[in-house]
């Protein structure tokens, strides 16, 4: 049973003990009424008696008095019989009391009958004695009706007050009863509900089918609806958490864009300018010291104007295919790695002409690879010439090795040396543009890692580093996925 | 007597720029002592080897006057700025400045520059001649030239 249905049952049961409770007070007081009806009667029929001895001992008197009287007299067994419902009616006669209407209409009658003969009476139809005889007669029937009247009025009085009373104890007793359980099972079940709710979320891995065996109705509706809401609210407020962290990392991510757009043309111009004022200023005393005669100097300064262009050129290109790493490009082609290590050799013959370094490399691959062939040359080749110029004068036997191969999911290419190494402070730097961390060997752009950083990003690959002065070791891994 | 030629420092990566900044010095007709260092981490180690480098050249140690590139591999300009103005309380280079010689003219990077007292000029590289420099140099550290002219 829910809660609004017990709580109607209390009111029920509240109203109709209030009612029985007013109604047997009503009925009490009828009782009473009644009583006092039957006294207002002897009263009348008590002065009707002295009207009459008046008219025995030849006092004289209206006739009308005695009318009046009589009328009186007449009303309270009228009264009485509008007083009796039919509810009554049934209790009395259930208990055999419904004689006193009897006795009220009879009553009744004997009025009627008395003011008949005075009605005679006053036409000269009846003679003072008759008259006398039938006022006495009547008066014996009033005062017998008075007698008789009281019995049945106390009886039915004092049954009303044995059986309500008790019956209004009863159900007031029921009711409290009634009442204190109905109010224990609604607290009983608001207070199980509390507990359940408040009780540790690792005890009650089933909330929900707690919550359907010990909750039901009112209760349950409040706390489905309660959990819809949290549920929605709790989801919106994820929702906005959630953008607001899409906004911020967004808002992170164009600020890091932007922070390295700046310092790329920074960097860039700056490496662009350097070179060619370099060159200018040689120039100039190429000028002089040809006009003085040093024609040594002059070639030697010629020569340097024209490593500064070399290295301009080499700069520029490298600017070229960073803006391009970043743009894709639809020729994919099977890409043969064999040859693409002999081309890289060739272009790197500059380098590796002097070099005690010993290049090897093992391409080892189950299924062909399909991507864009310069971004791959343009990995290989940048981390093989990195270790070829930072070889380790100190070691005997200075290698680079390259190995390529395909392994479950991934494309893996691992550059492995044993040179220099890079000092460990600068190795979260290795991947930024414009970074050279040795002194000594001022060739290349400083574009040549971050050129290889932007590829791997485009394929989606990673690459991680391990340096010591033992050497260094890169290894880059991509998803065959984007390789077929 | 002969002529003590006052030692300075060039510090920076670029061969072509030091030879270039040599060449003019050796134009202007300045008599120095000049060392080279290839970046600012040898820079910082040349002059922190203060007493053995005292050693080596009595009349040629600390530099009176530092030139100093700021893009650098390794430690940079401005690295070597913080590293020398904490360097300059423990040793006595406290008579050293610098001269910033640069081919960037970056003004947030000037204002942080600047702010260092002992930096006495700024270069910008490719814009300047012979005389130029001379005049900047002696505004500089002409009194130690007039002292042992």
């Amino acid at each position: 049973m829910n809660i609004s249905r017990k709580l109607m049952l209390i009111v029920i049961l509240t109203a109709a003990e209030v009612s029985i409770t007013i109604y047997s007070a009503f009925e009490i007081a009828k009782g009473a009424k009644f009583h006092q009806l039957n006294f207002l009667h002897l009263k009348y029929a008590q002065q009707l008696t002295k009207s009459v001895n008046k008219i025995e001992n030849d006092i004289p008197i209206d006739i009308n008095t005695i009318e009046s009287d009589i009328l009186l007299i007449r009303q309270q067994p009228i009264e009485c019989i509008n007083e009796i419902n039919p509810l009554n009616l049934a209790i009395m006669k259930a208990i055999n009391t419904d004689h006193m209407l009897t006795i009220c209409q009879n009553d009744i009658k004997i009025a009627d009958k008395a003011l008949l003969s005075v009605d005679q009476y006053k036409k000269g139809e009846l003679s003072r004695d008759d008259f006398l005889l039938n006022l006495n007669v009547s008066l014996n029937g009033f005062n017998k009706s008075s007698e008789l009247f009281e019995e049945p009025i106390r009886k039915t009085v004092s049954f009303i007050l044995m059986t309500l009373i008790p019956l209004v104890l009863i159900i007031s007793f029921f009711n409290i009863i009634f009442i204190t359980y109905l109010s224990r099972t609604i607290s009983s079940s608001i207070r199980n509900l509390t507990l359940l709710l408040s009780s540790k979320p690792e005890s009650n891995i089933n909330l929900d089918d707690e919550l359907e065996i010990k909750t039901s109705g009112e209760l349950k509706a409040l706390v489905i609806a309660a959990r819809q809401r949290i549920k929605n609210d709790l989801l919106n407020i994820e929702n906005s958490i959630e953008l607001k962290e899409i906004i911020n990392s967004q808002t992170a991510s164009l600020q890091q864009a932007n922070d390295e757009l700046a310092q790329f043309a920074y960097r860039a111009s700056h490496d662009l300018k350097s070179p060619l004022s370099g060159a200018k200023s040689l120039a100039h005393f190429v000028i002089e010291d040809i006009k003085a005669g040093d024609i040594e100097e002059a070639s030697k300064n010629a020569l340097v104007i024209y490593q500064q262009m070399e290295k301009l050129e080499t700069l520029v290109v490298d600017i070229l295919l960073l803006a391009k790493a970043e743009i894709g490009n639809e020729d994919k082609d099977v890409i043969d790695f064999n040859q693409l290590i002999i081309d890289m050799k060739e272009r790197l013959s500059w380098l590796m002409k002097d070099n005690p370094c010993t290049l090897e490399t093992t391409i080892n691959l189950s299924v062909p690879i399909r991507s864009e062939k310069a971004r791959f040359a343009q990995i290989i080749e940048n981390l093989i010439s990195n270790g070829l110029k930072y070889y380790d004068r100190d070691k005997d036997a200075p290698f680079v090795h390259c190995d390529i191969f395909n392994e479950q999911e991934n494309f893996i290419i691992i550059v492995t040396d044993n040179g220099i190494g890079i000092p460990q402070k600068h190795q979260s730097e290795v991947f930024d543009m414009f970074k050279r961390f040795h002194a000594d060997t001022s060739t290349g752009s400083g574009l040549g890692m971050a050129l290889v950083k932007k590829h791997i990003e485009y394929l989606n690959g990673e690459i991680s580093l391990q340096s010591s002065a033992e050497g260094t070791a890169f290894k880059i891994i991509i998803p065959m996925d984007k390789l077929t | 007597m002969t002529k003590i030629k006052p030692p300075i420092l060039i510090v920076d990566d670029n061969e072509v720029d030091r030879y270039i900044l040599k060449r003019l010095i050796k134009e202007a007709e300045l008599e120095l002592t000049i060392f080279e260092k290839k970046d600012g981490q040898e820079a910082l180690e040349f002059l922190e080897n203060y007493e053995a480098n005292r050693k080596e050249y009595p009349d040629g140690f600390p530099p009176i006057l530092i030139f100093l590139d700021i893009n650098m591999p390794r430690v940079n300009g401005i690295q070597f700025l913080e590293e020398f103005s904490k360097l300059r309380k423990m040793i006595e280079i406290s008579s050293c400045v610098v001269m910033m010689f640069s081919s960037s003219e970056r003004e947030e990077e000037k204002k942080i520059i600047m702010s260092h007292d002992f930096v006495k000029g700024y270069l910008v590289k490719g814009t300047f001649q012979a005389a130029d420099l001379k005049e900047k140099i002696l505004a500089v550290i002409g009194q130690h030239l007039n002292e042992n002219s």
